[in-house]
């Protein structure tokens, strides 16, 4: 998987490197949000990789695996919670209705 | 042998006018209706004066002109044009292209009958230059 | 005790439920909507279509089989919602762009608009999803039978459920075959169907944990003590099925479908990336925990997969069983209808069209009416794809080949990955490397787990190889006969499907069409409105908007274009055939019909596709370092042309309208002058007397009839001048506009015309000036009977509503006015040329337009309608600016 590291601030000539601070909140949100999946084939993956011979309680693992499961959940709905609206996000794409408005068959 | 005319025209009442006028002079009155063909139907009928209306269906009195004054056959073959638009460049058109006479609808009878029959017997018409 | 009647009651009324639901939900939707309908907890309710019977039933079922395993099949989607930011919003944002309708639309879109690809990926997708469609009908009529008396037919059962959902999917899967393929009734119906799976499946939990252990501390007592927990992890299997669940929810088609072709908003994804987990966390919770009790207290040897059920029923909870049932009962149907929907979009868009298409010839796309074959052809391919299903179930039913189908289908769509992700991340892939990375990993999928889990191989050749060579043993390719038989096959279809991939991709070139998807595709953020579009030749703008009618609808089309040719700063219907439009055309269409076939069909009315413009597109691909810049250029360039192209118009309506003004005089002249010739004639002739009689009535008649044609000439002329100074009053009322029709075509004298009223319109009421209305209709009809050149003159005049106007069009079936008039046939005098003969003066369709204008409505010529089409426009409320509404 190659990396979308938001190819939009890497053409624009003209970017400053000090960023307006919300825009550098933003930038480092994503890039928590971008960690989620890391960190969650960590947790669910690792302990089966470590600890496969092992003899140990089916029901801790359980346990563990449900913990970290909401844990993780909770993170993802913080961070993206906390996320402000995107100010360079193109209006045609993301605003349905406006394309779809022609498509409507009429009432 | 009688003299004819032939009558190209698509108005319907006016070819009826002009052949009814023509005819009780004396005159053989052959008709085609449209501009296509005209100049074949000049040839085949060969006349001794043209009547020739402007507007037609298909093609333009002036295209018919040009191009019967071109032909070496009839060339000097007397046309007469009658036109409804009444407008100066028209008469100026007409005659570059080398009409023997040019007249404006509405004309009276007895204009128009002079006017053949000046133009069947070579003298320069009274009316219309 | 629940009988089985009563059960069969309840399944039923639960039906009926859902079709209402369905059909609120669509009738809602075609208002305007309903926030619930668009709110991202409709769309995140609807991702669980990913949770089937085979979890409901199933996860307990392998739990007690092989304990905590089947939490990978629910950690894998987890990480792949967590990775929304990454790989999901990319999709959908290329979903939405690209108008993609399913999953092979959209690997054939990527890879230059293959059919082929489109075709192979279709193929895959039926094989993975026939087996699985027959495992939901095993399972419910499995779940009925746990209820019906000994001796009970399954088979029946399961066919009457078939039957029900085919008939459900096309009443709401095909309702209106619109562009964006959104299907709102059955999005709601599959929520609804979501909460009530979920709260049966936690009812049977909590009963489990707190009706039969006594408590959290218990149940964990007695999983320790059960057999589930003698399961240990084996690392590969573990990875091995989180990976393969996490692809196969980005791959299996029903996923896609409401994932993606569904989805209504970017932003519910970021809802959806936490939401989703939760449901799927919430719905794996006390799996094991049921598991573990129903080993405790069930009978040895009663069925795993059953227990959700038997559980309560065996502990005499009726009720809860019979919410169980209905849980079981909807993971199982929402299934069936959103993969039958994903699966005959596919067949029908990929491999019906295409053949119907090549079948008619080349011109087909624009006779042929590809709206209704397209329809019908969802219809059948859903009826064919549950008949499969069925089929496949009552040869497989009960054994053990259907019940490791889930599995097996997830590894067989899993195959789309590698080109599914490179297509996204990596602008080098290309068609050849699509096609050798399937081809490759269908194969060994097929060959390695497939095959051999529908019992096909002999014996001997799993044991041996075939032709006695070991290292190509079904389950031991290479000598690696220790793995598991499912890892062991996902690991080596995966992998050589990647390498095939890749290393044909490196050494293949792609074709301009790819390389310009390609870029488009990976870098889908970046584009502003502008398309990825391509076109060889000029197309007549004419016949697009006569093949768009045909498949997005006359208004739709016509909008359209419309919006189209306003947005190049020109009036009317028909926009320039620039590349762009010719892109935003073909995204349309790609939305009704696929990319592949779109492109097909775009391709087939511009014809002569020119290599020139393909060598240019290859160069600015070339040059995409030098696209900012460019860029800044183009958007110049464009506004020069745009107001260029405007100059252009106005000049050349100008330089006609002077030619028309200075014919204008001579045209009066002549109108006039025509009849006064006859007159003059005539009365110089009676005057002179001394006709006959019949003569004389005959010519008094030509004076009198030649009078009356003046007149009218004359009334024509003052009313125009009139109309269009402004002087004109008007005399408004509230008309019936049927009763207005019917008046002009009365009094309008029809001749040889034949008028045919279509449907529709009835009881419109519009308040204007009816005399007036009226002027323009019979001025069109009586049009009609003059120009229409057919054999059998006809005239269809229908009239429809549109939010605040009210348009009427009159077609008829002559030849039309030839594209280089239209736009003059409203100026006076303005009679083509090619009519010259007839009577009329021409100030007939001047006069037309200055009434409507006047009445505050429109009267426009609509190209491409078979014949000469006039659409009259006319506003509902008041009558003019001059007229205050009543």
């Amino acid at each position: 998987m190659s990396q979308p590291v938001g190819p939009k601030a890497e053409h624009k000539p003209g970017r400053t490197t000090f960023l307006e601070r919300r825009v550098y909140r933003r930038r480092r949100l994503i890039d928590a949000i971008k960690l989620l999946p890391v960190l969650g084939a960590c947790l669910f993956l690792l302990p089966a990789l470590i600890l496969g011979d092992g003899s140990g309680s089916t029901a801790l693992r359980l346990v563990y695996f449900f913990f970290m499961w909401i844990v993780l959940i909770a993170l993802c709905a913080v961070l993206v919670r906390a996320l402000p609206d995107d100010p360079d996000a193109p209006a045609d794409a993301s605003d349905p209705a406006e394309r779809n408005e022609p498509r409507e068959p009429a009432g | 042998m009688g003299r004819s005319v032939l009558l190209i025209e698509d108005e319907p009442n006016i070819i009826e006018a002009i052949s009814f006028l023509l005819e009780r002079d004396g005159w053989t009155v052959r008709l085609h209706t449209e501009g296509e063909g005209a100049v074949e139907a000049v040839v085949a009928a060969s006349p001794d004066v043209v009547v020739l209306d402007v507007m037609l269906p298909g093609r333009s009195g002036f295209d018919i002109l040009k191009e019967l004054r071109q032909g070496a056959a009839r060339a000097d073959l007397p046309v007469l044009m009658l036109t409804a638009r009444g407008q100066t460049k028209d008469r100026e058109l007409a005659h570059s292209y080398g009409v023997s006479c040019f007249m404006t609808k509405p004309f009276s009878n007895a204009e128009m009958l002079q006017t053949v029959r000046d133009l069947a017997e070579g003298r320069a018409p009274a009316a219309g230059l | 005790m629940v009988t089985f009647n009563i059960l069969v009651t309840v399944a039923l009324a639960y039906v009926v439920a859902l079709f209402v639901i369905a059909f609120y939900a669509d009738r809602s939707a075609r208002r305007g909507g309903n926030k619930w309908l668009r709110s991202p907890l409709t769309y995140t309710l609807s991702l669980s279509v990913y949770c089937t019977a085979w979890t409901f039933y199933g996860a307990v079922g392998n739990a007690a089989r092989s304990g905590l395993e089947y939490l990978t099949i629910y950690l894998g989607p987890t990480l792949v919602f967590l990775a929304f930011w990454v790989l999901l919003r990319k999709l959908v944002r290329i979903g939405r762009a690209e108008r993609i309708t399913s999953i092979a639309d959209l690997i054939s879109s990527r890879f230059g608009k293959s059919t082929g690809l489109a075709v192979l990926v279709t193929l895959l997708a039926v094989m993975g999803t026939t087996p699985y469609i027959a495992l939901q009908l095993q399972s419910v009529a499995l779940s009925f039978a746990a209820f019906a008396p000994e001796g009970t037919d399954v088979n029946a059962t399961a066919l009457w459920v078939a039957a029900g959902l085919a008939l459900f999917t096309i009443l709401f899967g095909t309702r209106n075959l619109d562009a964006n393929e959104r299907h709102h009734g059955v999005v709601t119906a599959i929520a609804v169907e979501a909460v009530v799976k979920l709260v049966a499946l936690l009812a049977v939990g909590i009963f489990v944990v707190w009706g039969v252990s006594g408590g959290l501390a218990d149940t964990l007592r007695i999983i320790e003590a059960s057999p589930v927990a003698q399961w240990q992890p084996d690392a590969g299997r573990w990875v091995g099925m989180t990976f393969l669940s996490a692809a196969a929810v980005i791959c299996l088609p029903r996923m896609f479908q409401v994932m993606v072709v569904e989805n209504e908003d970017e932003r519910h994804l970021t809802v959806a990336s936490w939401a989703f987990p939760l449901y799927l966390l919430l719905i794996s919770l006390f799996v094991l925990p049921i598991a573990a009790v129903g080993l405790a207290v069930l009978p040895e040897g009663a069925n795993p997969d059953l227990f959700v059920l038997s559980l309560p029923l065996a502990l005499d909870r009726e009720m809860l069983a019979m919410l169980a049932f209905l849980g079981g009962f909807s993971s199982a149907t929402s299934m069936v209808i959103v993969a039958a929907i994903a699966l005959s979009t596919m067949v029908s868009n990929h491999i019906v069209l295409p053949l119907w298409l090549s079948l008619q010839g080349p011109r087909a796309t624009v006779s042929g009416d590809v709206r209704g074959v397209m329809i019908l052809s969802r219809r059948v391919s859903i009826g064919a794809v549950l008949a499969l299903g069925y089929a496949y179930f009552r040869v497989t039913g009960g054994t053990a080949a259907l019940a490791s189908i889930g599995l097996v289908s997830f590894a067989g769509v899993a195959q789309i990955m590698p080109a599914l992700l490179g297509g996204i991340y990596w602008r080098g892939a290309t068609r050849r490397g699509a096609l050798a990375g399937l081809v490759v990993g269908f194969a060994i999928w097929g060959y390695t787990l497939f095959v051999p889990a529908i019992g096909l191989l002999p014996a001997s050749l799993m044991e041996a190889g075939p032709m006695g060579l070991s290292w190509l043993r079904p389950q031991a390719l290479f000598g690696m006969g220790e793995m598991d038989p499912l890892v062991h096959s996902i690991f080596w279809s995966i992998a050589l499907n990647s390498v095939a991939f890749v290393a044909v991709s490196l050494v293949t070139f792609p074709s301009p069409i790819e390389r310009l998807q390609g870029a488009a595709f990976v870098h889908v953020y970046d584009r502003g409105g502008g398309g990825a579009g391509y076109v060889g030749g000029v197309a007549e703008a004419e016949d697009l908007l006569v093949m768009a009618q045909r498949l997005l609808g006359a208004r739709e089309a016509q909008a359209l274009f419309q919006g189209a040719a306003s947005g190049q700063g020109k009036t009317g219907y028909l926009p320039d055939v620039s590349p762009e439009f010719v892109a935003v055309l073909e995204r349309e269409l790609a939305g009704s019909v696929g990319a592949a076939t779109a492109h097909a069909m775009v391709r087939q009315i511009d014809g002569n596709a020119s290599v020139s413009v393909q060598d240019l597109l290859a160069v600015a691909d070339e040059s995409a370092q030098m696209l900012e810049y460019s860029s800044q250029l183009e958007a110049k360039s464009k506004e020069l042309e745009q107001t260029a192209r405007q100059l252009r118009d106005a000049n050349e309506k100008l330089t006609a309208l002077s030619v028309q003004k200075d014919d204008f005089l001579s045209q009066v002249s002549h109108e006039l002058r025509t009849p006064m010739t006859s007159i003059r004639s005539f009365s110089e002739f009676l005057m002179e007397g001394g006709l006959k009689a019949a003569d004389r009535v005959r010519y008094s008649t030509i004076i009198q009839d030649e009078s009356i044609r003046l007149t009218r000439l004359l009334d024509d002329l003052l009313d125009l001048s009139f109309l269009e100074s402004g002087q004109v009053v008007l005399n408004a009322q509230v008309t019936a506009l049927d009763e207005a029709l019917g008046r002009a075509i009365a009094s309008a004298g029809l001749g040889g015309l034949k008028v045919v009223r279509a449907p529709g319109g009835e009881g419109v009421m519009v308040h204007t000036d009816a005399d007036r209305l009226s002027q323009v209709f019979i001025n069109l009809i009586s049009n009609a009977r003059k120009y229409c050149d057919a054999a059998a003159p006809e005239l269809v005049i229908s009239v429809r509503r549109g939010g605040d106007h009210v348009d009427i069009d009159f077609v008829d079936n002559g030849a039309g006015i030839p594209r280089d008039q239209q736009s003059l046939i409203f100026e006076k005098f303005s009679r083509l040329s090619d009519h010259s003969s007839a009577g009329s003066a021409g100030l007939g369709l001047a006069i037309c337009r200055e009434v409507m204008a006047r009445l505050g409505g429109t009267i426009t010529y609509v190209p491409g309608q078979g014949g000469a089409a006039f659409r009259v426009s006319l506003p509902l409320g008041a009558v003019g600016q001059d007229m205050p509404p009543a």
